[in-house]
């Protein structure tokens, strides 16, 4: 027989009795005060599993309930009638130190691989399969939202537009590309000397950019870089691997409340500007070996990516939480993947 | 009359290890089990605040949560999805979902009440649609329209309603904040901010870069590594401002047949604990996410009081408990936190 100090509530009103409730081996339970006294057995009550050290309740199958502090004696009586299995195993693992520990190590190794290689793989692989009519489509939107809000025509002469635009064109003769291509040039006082790819195959360039070229061919090279983006889908995939990580996240650290949300929103923007630092990095491979079948020297993209640097020291205050990789490890990789020329 | 405090059991080094128990789990059986990971996190806090000697309770089943999980997922993709199939789309769904919010925030307030107890009794929530829709759709266009003047008033429209509307057994909380004492919270908070703004505009003068700071191009990084976790701390005390006098000036004219609460946070200290929780889960790498729950649930609870009028023995159970006779309903799953 097992003896417990508990409190009783009868589920009619918030009165609190305090009983001696005895386990006997029969099933039988007896719940007994100075003037009170009730029967039932181990089939009519419901106990609460454990969880640490917390008050313990049984619930009655009538309505009743009892409290008690003295875990270690209801996990006996839970023991001995078999109740409870799975939530005693789930205790079991939250008191040892070496589940703890083991559990710190999973968990760690799995973050580090979902956020490494597969929120990245997930985005790849949804964003390849996304028909491109809507791909294009969302293109077109972008296009628009940012025409109506940070694009103007552009001051270039229409000669010179055309002249870029054949230029360009023979960028595409030698590759098979997956999009059509469309080369939009645009003035932009906020973008200054600027390039942008969006889905489907839109590139856009601004005026600023075009000036600060010294010639075609690096002008030339900044859309081959765009190309990368766009062939890579790298817009879709950085949307969709965005959302992605914010709910995985949530998920993982999930019901904090208020303050702590930073622990959510600081690691994601931390991983978002990791992840855009590697799609440049894939762009500007992307680039160079275009550059090189088109015989363009690759000294053109690495003098107009160094010129593009201090233009943007001008305009870019806060170079903090950078999406690109800082400039001259870029051009240091490019450097490194040109062909060894023979003496 | 006795004031009875509300006291806190809950240990750090004890919940840390069902937190990161909770957390294997949920990633092992892919976010199955998370919904039994929130009800044994719920569970530890619950049981561990005590009045009079008695614990709270968390009653919500995780099958029920598990739902409403599913629920909440299923709108969620339904929305960012729809703007892949044409921009009207997503349009539509909005327009879909913005008059079912009344509905959702009734239903999972209703589930978080009806799964709290005490004593072995229940707490209820019971609201009309439309009483939700005019504070939760229609004073938030008025706060648009009024610039964020009639922000305080909202803030005591929406305190209002989720506490006369709530019940312990067959009796009702009641509040009687005045808006006045809101806006009299909300104008400092402004003038607070206005102050923080002033400060941190001359702030590089007082560290001596003067004005040939306009002509830099970049701001210097010893300026920038001062002023950005400044800025930070200020906007921090700002919002434990705000947070701590209303919740103290809300709990404070809140009761329960003649026992009224008592809160008494102060400013100083959960901005304190807010800056010191925020540094460990950085620094921590967030192993320290369940020490920060446990300071923050204890001060809280350290502050609370009930002045007891008579006893607290004299709570009757409604008759909807007594009949055992709450059945589904569809919504009844909806366990949002929805930080109201």
């Amino acid at each position: 027989m097992i003896e417990v100090e508990a409190y009783y509530y009868d589920g009619k009103s918030s009165k609190k009795l305090a009983v001696t409730v005895s386990f006997h081996l029969s099933g039988q339970i007896i719940i007994e005060a100075q003037s009170f006294r009730h029967e039932t057995c181990i089939d009519f009550i419901h106990i609460a599993p454990r969880i640490g050290n917390t008050t313990r309740s049984l619930f009655l199958k009538d309505g009743k309930k009892l409290e008690t502090a003295d875990n270690a004696a209801i996990d006996k009586v839970e023991h001995y009638f078999s109740q409870n299995i799975f939530h005693a195993f789930l205790h079991r693992l939250e008191r040892n130190w070496q589940y703890v520990l083991l559990a710190i190590i999973l968990t760690s190794t799995f973050i580090w691989c979902t956020i490494e290689f597969g929120l990245p793989y997930t985005a790849k692989k949804v964003a390849g399969n996304i028909p491109s009519k809507i791909e294009f489509q969302l293109g077109q939107q972008g296009l628009k939202t940012l025409d109506d809000w940070l694009l103007s025509d552009s001051q270039i002469s229409p000669e010179q537009q055309q002249h870029l635009m054949n230029r360009f064109q023979t960028l595409l003769i030698e590759i098979q590309p997956h999009y059509s291509y469309q080369l939009e040039i645009r003035n932009s006082n906020k973008l200054g000397a600027n390039a942008l790819a969006l889905p489907g195959g839109i590139i856009i360039v601004t005026d600023g950019l075009i000036q600060l070229a010294d010639n075609d061919e690096q002008i030339l090279a900044v859309l081959a870089h765009e190309m990368g983006h766009i062939e890579h889908q790298h817009g879709l995939r950085s949307m969709l691997q965005n959302s992605f990580t914010a709910l995985f996240m949530a998920t993982v650290v999930g019901d904090i409340s208020s303050i702590s949300s930073l622990s959510v929103t600081l690691p994601t923007a931390l991983l978002e500007s990791r992840y855009s630092r590697k799609f440049e990095l894939q762009a500007d491979q992307y680039a160079s070996q275009l550059l090189e079948k088109q015989n363009i020297d690759i000294d053109q993209f690495t003098s107009i990516l160094s010129r593009l640097q201090n233009s943007q020291r001008d305009t870019d205050k806060f170079d903090y939480l950078s999406s690109h990789p800082a400039m001259n490890k870029r051009i240091k990789k490019l450097e490194n993947t040109l062909p060894i020329k023979p003496e | 009359m006795s004031a009875q405090s509300f006291e806190f059991h809950g240990k750090a080094t004890e919940f840390f290890k069902i937190w990161i128990v909770n957390i294997m789990l949920s990633i092992l059986t892919l976010g199955i089990y998370s919904a039994w990971a929130k009800v044994r996190t719920r569970k530890y806090f619950y049981n561990n605040t005590l009045l009079n000697n008695s614990s709270f309770d968390y009653l919500a089943e995780p099958i029920k949560i598990l739902k409403g999980r599913l629920f909440v997922l299923a709108l969620f993709l339904l929305y960012s999805f729809s703007s892949l199939l044409s921009p009207y789309a997503q349009g539509i769904v909005m327009i879909i979902l913005i008059p079912l919010l009344p509905w959702i925030i009734i239903k999972a307030l209703r589930f978080n009440m009806y799964n709290t107890a005490y004593r072995n009794l229940r707490f209820h929530f019971t609201a009309q649609y439309l009483q939700a829709a005019w504070v939760f759709l229609a004073l938030p266009v008025l706060v648009a329209f009024s610039l964020g003047l009639a922000y305080p008033f909202f803030v005591k429209a929406q305190k209002k309603f989720i506490i006369e509307h709530t019940s312990y057994g067959r009796s009702d909380f009641l509040m009687d904040a005045e808006t006045g004492q809101f806006y009299s919270i909300f104008i400092k908070l402004v003038g607070l901010i206005i102050l923080i703004m002033v400060l941190l505009a001359i702030l590089p003068r007082l560290l001596g870069f003067t004005s040939e700071l306009d002509k830099l191009a970049t701001i210097p990084p010893q300026l920038m590594l001062t002023t950005i976790p400044l800025m930070f701390a200020l906007y921090l005390f700002a919002f434990a401002y705000w947070t701590t006098q209303s919740t103290n000036l809300v709990l404070n004219h809140s009761s329960i047949q003649g026992n009224q609460l008592q809160s008494n946070l102060s400013t100083d200290k959960v901005f304190w604990l807010y800056l010191g929780n925020t540094a460990a889960i950085i620094f921590s790498f967030g192993l320290l996410i369940p020490w920060a729950m446990i300071r923050m649930a204890r001060y809280r609870v350290y502050c609370l009081s009930l002045i007891v009028n008579t006893d607290l023995d004299s709570f009757i159970a409604a008759e909807t408990e007594q009949a055992a006779a709450v059945g589904e309903e569809m919504g009844d799953f909806l366990d949002l936190d929805l930080g109201l």
